[in-house]
């Protein structure tokens, strides 16, 4: 169902959160900032596990901002996974719908149906700490769609597990999630999980939008300086550009190339720096440039490599980019 | 500005905070009342009892043995207890489990039972006596340590040495061995080794297993009382007893129980930091992937294992057995010789007109009412304060925290004061005895209930209730499906214990109650009227039920989440 809130607004002693969250019917939205920024804050209000200073939350035509939060019909995956911990898997996602005062009958089908879902199918009767850490976070998962609520919201469900395995669940929670098209918040941190799985991405910084938008639009028009660098590598160059004051040139690492005489094409931007060190990272390498504060990194593949006649390591040399993949930012 | 908003449901339950007023009557009430006596001795302000109390040459030397019996008792603690702590720490051997067990014992016995158990087994014609006596064909009772210094020491070796081997012990289990093999690869010999590696890492629980016997011998009583036996071996406590129960001086008892206050409060202190010491330590230690391995034992140590298990069999086994045998046996019409029979059980329970049966059968009658009730009042009031110091953070919370745990910081003989005075201004109060036991047990007995209940109530995070209501589950049920399940377990064993502690207590009954007597009355009286037959048996029983009682609880304890 369609998320809205209007207003939203919570202070704390130092810090407010002010920021409204939409997100359509199906839509998958990560909230996506550093730690502090209030992307747990705006989930607990949504929840109505904390009270808002002031606005109001809609979900569908519902306002659910007066509702506690067991009659909201939202479900919350928590990082800690929330297990209760006297109870079997099984009693674990059947807590929702004894609440709803399911039959018994029905009850078992869904349990049945949920923990095929999250491929748990044989573990009805296993206790919460028999379990890893990915096998706890599936069945917090399954608890929390069990009662088919209107909303998922997760928090940062994924970040006590190790790298592999984080890849693994994110790609069967967007899966999941698609199949039975449920309104999905998702918080973290992760700008690359945030990435891979959002429809929309909702950037939060000290409490406030900074900016939303898909992530191709984050991505290559980042509206300012902390969205550049939260998100992907960038290259930054303090710069004053024509008519503008105190400003950032700004573009990508992989659009970055090398060249040992000055660029001929007035389209290309260049910068004359010293190289400072080479990595190789398998994919590609990693050319580092830097002259007292101005730092540029370029990714150059083999082939890039081997158009250079010599060893750089040391040399001076152009860093050029496209002027159409350069951006100026805003201080 | 903070502003914090609250809902209904975030706040504490009101009746939480109906228990803590009932904690304020039951607690602040009459341990106010003695402290008021020590500085309005007729009802208006007057510093000079006090002062006169606290200067008197006569208190001072009361202070100053108080002191020392506490120094060479913990230094007795101490002998005994750290060579058990590095044999269970560095051997492995078939006795070990037997070392376990035998440093169990105190902590299952009420001091009642340790004084008996003293006087059967080292008494002049104890058990031991009669028994060197016999293998060495003497006219005279070779050991006489009762009623004396060493008896007292003793009797607090015997039940504190657990203590220093309990925290010392595991705390020497979870030094790295890899710190020592580091030293050895640095050239370190054994003895070197130990002082430089090992010795400055066991001192944080040294130090505070020292401080934590230190407290509570310098507050213990029945030991003082009966194996002290006369005024030259008076301390604090015994002496507020005296002056409250035979000088019936109450200005004075009201005084000194401020003196004793205030350096308890002292010793608390030092011991909370010392504490926080040690588990500082705990957490540097316990990350550490290596677990010591345990070491055969070589004809040295073998020879200390021996000797070691012989002195813990002798101290430690040796009166409670003593007790049991001894309630199997009555003098026979020759002196001197005894017979075995089953006659005080008979007694007890089934001839309640004699002398005997008299006082038994309405004691262990009372003690289980009183243990009963008291378990109630000490889980009731036990699980409010950890609800609200656990649960809820608000303004005050951390003044409730000291005032729900200061009883802990009390001496149980000042308790029994108040009551005393308490009972005394309520001559009408029908069976007041009997209900001011009950109260005086529950506060004894609820600090442990706060203690187990709050720790297993940590361990459920507030998201797991979030993640109920969530579910759909309003705040009422979520306690009854999701709390109380995961207390239930924790409740029962707090329960027992709380109960266990209540049939053992002896200092606050005896202060002020003549009328209800309890197994520990009981036995009490019937050393000073030398009935130990009769002693053991009701002895025997306590012993009884304090191991079944324990042995429960450690089950009870076990089933963990």
């Amino acid at each position: 169902m369609q998320l809205k809130t209007v207003n939203l607004k919570r202070s704390f002693s130092n810090f407010t959160f002010e920021a409204d969250i939409q997100a359509k019917e199906g839509e998958f939205v990560c909230l996506l900032g550093p730690s502090g920024c209030g992307k747990t804050t705006a989930l607990q209000l949504i929840a109505g596990i904390l009270a808002p200073d002031s606005g109001e939350i809609y979900l569908g035509r519902r306002r659910i901002s007066d509702l506690p939060p067991w009659e909201r019909r939202v479900g919350l995956v928590f990082q800690d996974y929330a297990l209760f911990p006297h109870m079997t898997v099984e009693e674990n996602i059947a807590y929702g719908l004894k609440q709803q005062g399911q039959s018994r009958d029905k009850i078992r089908t869904r349990v049945d149906e949920l923990l095929s879902l999250v491929r748990l199918s044989a573990y009805h009767h296993r206790k919460p700490h028999e379990l890893s850490g990915g096998e706890k976070q599936r069945v917090a998962l399954a608890r929390a769609i069990a009662p088919s609520p209107s909303l998922l919201l997760l928090d940062e469900p994924l970040s006590a597990l190790d790298a592999r395995l984080r890849i693994q669940l994110r790609r069967e929670i967007r899966e999941i999630q698609r199949r039975i098209q449920l309104t999905t918040i998702y918080v973290t941190h992760d700008q690359e999980e945030a990435l891979s799985l959002s429809d929309r991405i909702i950037m939060l910084q000290n409490g406030k939008i900074e900016q939303t938008g898909s992530p191709q639009e984050l991505y290559n028009d980042p509206r300012n300086l902390e969205v550049a660098q939260f998100i992907g590598n960038a290259n930054l160059i303090a710069r004053k550009a024509p008519g503008k004051n105190g400003s950032f040139y700004f573009f990508r690492p992989e659009d970055t190339f090398l060249m040992e005489s000055p660029p001929e094409n007035t389209d290309i931007f260049s910068e004359h720096l010293p190289v400072r060190s080479v990595e190789y990272i398998g994919s590609h390498y990693i050319v580092e440039g830097r002259s007292g504060e101005t730092v540029i990194r370029a990714h150059l593949n083999e082939e890039d490599m081997e158009k250079l006649s010599c060893n750089i390591a040391g040399k001076k040399c152009w860093f050029t980019v496209d002027s159409k993949k350069l951006k100026i930012l805003p201080k | 500005m903070t502003y914090h908003r609250t809902r209904r449901w975030e706040k504490p339950h009101p009746a939480f905070l109906s228990v803590f007023i009932l904690l304020l009557v039951l607690f602040y009430i009459p341990i106010g009342g003695v402290l008021i006596r020590g500085f309005f001795p007729d009802s208006r302000f007057d510093l000079r009892i006090f002062r006169d109390t606290i200067t008197s040459a006569y208190t001072l030397r009361i202070i100053w043995f108080t002191f020392t019996q506490a120094v060479l008792s913990t230094l007795f603690s101490l002998l005994l207890g750290l060579p058990g702590a590095f044999l269970l720490a560095t051997y492995s051997f078939p006795g070990k489990r037997l070392v376990r067990a035998l440093s169990g014992i105190p902590f299952v016995l009420p001091p009642i039972l340790v004084v008996l158990g003293f006087v059967i087994f080292f008494g002049n014609s104890g058990l031991l006596n009669s028994l060197l006596m016999r293998i060495f064909d003497l006219e005279e009772p070779p050991l006489r340590i009762l009623y004396s210094l060493g008896a007292i020491i003793l009797a607090h070796g015997f039940y504190n040495f657990p203590i220093v081997l309990r925290v010392v012990s595991s705390l020497w289990q979870q030094l790295p061995p890899s710190q020592e093999w580091a030293a050895r690869t640095l050239g370190a010999r054994k003895f070197r080794l130990f002082c430089s590696i090992t010795l400055p890492q066991l001192l944080p629980a040294v130090l505070s297993s020292a401080a934590l016997v230190f407290m509570f011998c310098f507050t213990s009583f029945a030991v003082i009382l009966v194996l002290g036996g006369g005024p030259e071996y008076t301390t604090i406590e015994v002496e507020i007893y005296r002056l409250a129960r035979t000088s019936l001086d109450i200005s004075a008892a009201g005084a000194l129980s401020s003196a004793a206050l205030i350096i308890t409060l002292g010793l608390m202190y030092v011991y909370i930091q010392l504490q926080n010491r040690l588990s500082f330590h705990q957490e540097l230690t316990v990350h550490q992937a290596h677990r010591r391995s345990f070491q055969r034992p070589g004809p040295a140590g073998l020879t200390g294992i021996i000797v070691y298990i012989s002195i813990m069999l002798v101290i430690a086994a040796g009166p409670i057995l003593g007790v049991v045998f001894r309630s199997f046996q009555k003098p026979s019409s020759r002196a001197g010789s005894v017979l075995y029979t089953f006659e005080w059980y008979r007694r007890m329970f089934f001839d309640g007109a004699g002398q005997f049966g008299r006082i038994a059968l309405p004691a262990i009658r009372n003690s289980l009412l009183i243990g009963t009730a008291a378990a109630a009042a000490a889980i009731l009031i036990g699980t409010a304060v950890s609800y609200v110091t656990v649960r809820y953070r608000f303004r005050l919370s951390s003044l409730i925290d000291t005032l729900s745990m200061a009883p802990m910081a009390v001496s149980s003989v000042i308790l029994g004061l108040g009551y005393f005075l308490l009972l005394r201004s309520m001559p009408d109060f029908r069976n007041g005895a009997v209900v001011m036991v009950i109260a005086a047990h529950s506060i004894i007995a609820y600090p442990f209930v706060v203690r187990t209940v709050s720790s297993v109530l940590k361990k459920l995070s507030p998201n797991q209730l979030y993640a109920a209501m969530l579910l759909g589950a309003p705040p009422r049920r979520v306690f009854r499906t999701v709390e109380l399940p995961v207390l239930l377990p924790s409740l029962g064993a707090a329960s027992i214990f709380a109960f266990a502690i209540s049939l053992g207590e002896i200092n606050a009954t005896l202060l002020f109650s003549s009328s209800v007597i309890t197994i520990p009355l009981a036995i009490y009286r019937m050393i000073g009227s030398y009935n130990f037959f009769g002693a053991c048996a009701l002895g025997t029983l306590l012993i009884l039920v304090c191991t079944g009682v324990f042995a429960l609880f450690d089950y009870a304890g076990d089933s963990d989440y």
